[in-house]
């Protein structure tokens, strides 16, 4: 296998399989490893698709941004109700396998007194326990109204970053609205009116490759359209 | 020795988590993956491992003659194994317990070379849906006809009665997933053979990286675009809204659009449609594209300020 510098990958797109780092050449080093990447004896591979980042002093991962959820502990998603049995509801978030949201959860929630929740209904969740089996949920609360769309988790986590993403900072200066971001890829908008709500959903899907300055370029000429149509 | 021509497209299928298009010569094929998801018939639920399911089918117009009832014939059958086998060997699957990946692979013009063409694409639809792999699993057939070895037969001359050999390797890892051949050969024939298909599985692999990279460049956007060309890291769309040249610099795209980006795609329309390289139009838009780039290269450097 050839020796790859770590400088050539960073902030390159890699594909399953591309050696990052060799550790041959690092010896007395602490590396730390996110996600999408793999101990191979000596080498550091990715089994991701997607673009080599690193943090300063010794954080490697890869960036991608796909359409599956893999869930991981305190990390706030949008889940639909599947089922529900005797202790618990089976939530969908869009991972692996179904969570379980156990119905003593809920404040004022005993055995006699169990929240009715319709198959189908929208909940924002936290994921409190994630192994590999499967993740136990605790609830936030259920959303009303509103409209829910999906969209990839590399943009739900632009979207929750902080400081303000550039998109919802413009939005939010012309448009008054609410928002719950799943880090699954579920995302809902709550506005006083139907138009609102779309123009919101629609800005947001488009800004997904762009930059920040773009995105707030793209916001401008969306509401200029608008307006335009609407005088 | 010299492949088919060999094209790819990610993300062609919306509803999939991943898909990709993958073409050789004439042969196009379909792959779309479903998972990692929860499995659907409890008793076949592995606790160690993800289940891998394949299928793979014909479509009805592939082949010269349209064919009847395809799906669930003894061929069908056999090559969906051969597929989940090799893939199944490259994803990670314990990474994944109790969960459920389905490949779903649609051959839909068959000119030879089918199984290649859709393993090629069920790696690149398995890395769009996210799902961990040890490395990507290319493959390629060659064959041997008239004391000739060739790479990437077609249906004519597959069925000129040599032999076939399509492999399956995983390019960075050097290792076979897929060895399978029709037909007798020598040993040293063989050798000479399967040579010249590990080469042509590694140009296949050159091929996917530079797909996926990029495939960042457009990759969920919500217009319908079209992709008319590209050029190394630019490439040259059409929306609904006009049409854009785009760059991609650091993970910021900068986009022209643009009389010139509009002339652009004619002229390799034009290129496309019938004239040949060297001629006027094909001049022309070797032009237009250095324009476009130096364009960009000169709003990159200001956005970077």
């Amino acid at each position: 296998m050839a020796e790859i510098a770590p400088a050539n990958f960073v902030d390159q797109s890699v594909v399953p399989g591309d050696v990052v780092l060799d550790l041959t050449e690092m010896a007395n080093q602490t590396i730390k490893l996110g996600g999408g990447l793999r101990q191979d004896c000596d080498a550091i591979a990715a089994m991701k698709a997607g673009t080599l980042r690193f943090s300063r002093p010794n954080k490697y991962w890869v960036e991608t941004s796909q359409k599956r959820y893999v869930p991981c502990v305190e990390d706030s998603v949008l889940g639909i109700v599947v089922d529900s049995k005797a202790d618990n509801f089976l939530v969908d978030i869009k991972g692996p396998s179904l969570a379980f949201l156990p119905v003593l959860a809920f404040e004022g929630g005993t055995r006699r007194n169990i929240p009715k929740f319709e198959v189908g209904t929208l909940l924002y969740v936290r994921v409190v326990k994630a192994n590999p089996a499967g993740g136990k949920a605790a609830e936030y609360g259920s959303l009303k109204d509103g409209y829910m769309f999906e969209c990839s988790t590399g943009l739900s986590r632009m979207l929750l970053s902080s400081p303000t993403c550039p998109v919802l900072a413009a939005l939010g200066r012309n448009i008054s609205f609410e928002i719950a971001v799943g880090l699954n890829g579920r995302v809902w908008v709550n506005a006083t009116e139907a138009d609102k709500v779309i123009i919101v959903a629609n800005a947001i899907m488009n800004s997904e490759s762009l930059s920040g300055v773009q995105q707030i370029g793209m916001v401008d000429k969306l509401l200029k359209k608008i307006n335009d149509l609407a005088t | 020795m010299v492949m088919r021509q060999i094209r790819a497209e990610i993300g062609v299928v919306a509803k999939a988590d991943g898909s990709a298009m993958f073409e050789m010569g004439n042969t196009k094929v379909v792959a779309a993956v479903y998972g990692p998801r929860e499995v659907q018939n409890r008793s076949q639920q592995l606790n160690a491992n993800a289940l891998v399911r394949c299928e793979y089918t014909m479509a009805n117009f592939s082949t010269g003659d349209r064919m009847r009832k395809l799906k669930g014939d003894r061929r069908s059958t056999e090559i969906s194994l051969v597929i989940r086998q090799t893939m199944e060997e490259c994803i990670l699957t314990n990474l994944m317990p109790r969960s459920q990946i389905d490949i779903f692979v649609q051959v839909v013009q068959a000119d030879g070379g089918t199984l290649s063409a859709c393993i090629n694409a069920a790696t690149l639809a398995l890395a769009n849906a996210g799902i961990p792999m040890r490395d990507i699993v290319t493959s390629c057939s060659a064959g041997y006809l008239n004391s000739t070895p060739l790479l990437d037969l077609n249906y004519i001359e597959d069925s000129a009665g040599g032999a076939d050999v399509t492999l399956g390797i995983m390019p960075k890892l050097d290792k076979v997933t897929l060895l399978q051949m029709d037909a007798k050969l020598s040993l040293d024939t063989f050798e000479n053979v399967m040579q010249l298909a590990i080469e042509g599985c590694k140009a296949v692999a050159d091929y996917i990286r530079e797909v996926s990279a990029f495939h960042f460049l457009f990759f969920f956007s919500n217009d319908k675009l079209s992709i008319v060309d590209h050029v190394d890291e630019h490439c040259l769309l059409s929306t609904y809204d006009g049409y854009y040249w785009r760059t991609q610099s650091n993970c910021s795209i900068v986009e022209e659009h643009s009389f010139i980006a509009w002339l652009a795609t004619l002229c390799r329309c034009g290129v496309l449609y019938g004239s040949k390289l060297g001629s006027g139009p094909h001049l022309v838009a070797v032009l237009l594209f250095w324009i476009l780039k130096i364009v960009t290269w000169r709003k990159l450097v200001n956005f970077n300020d």
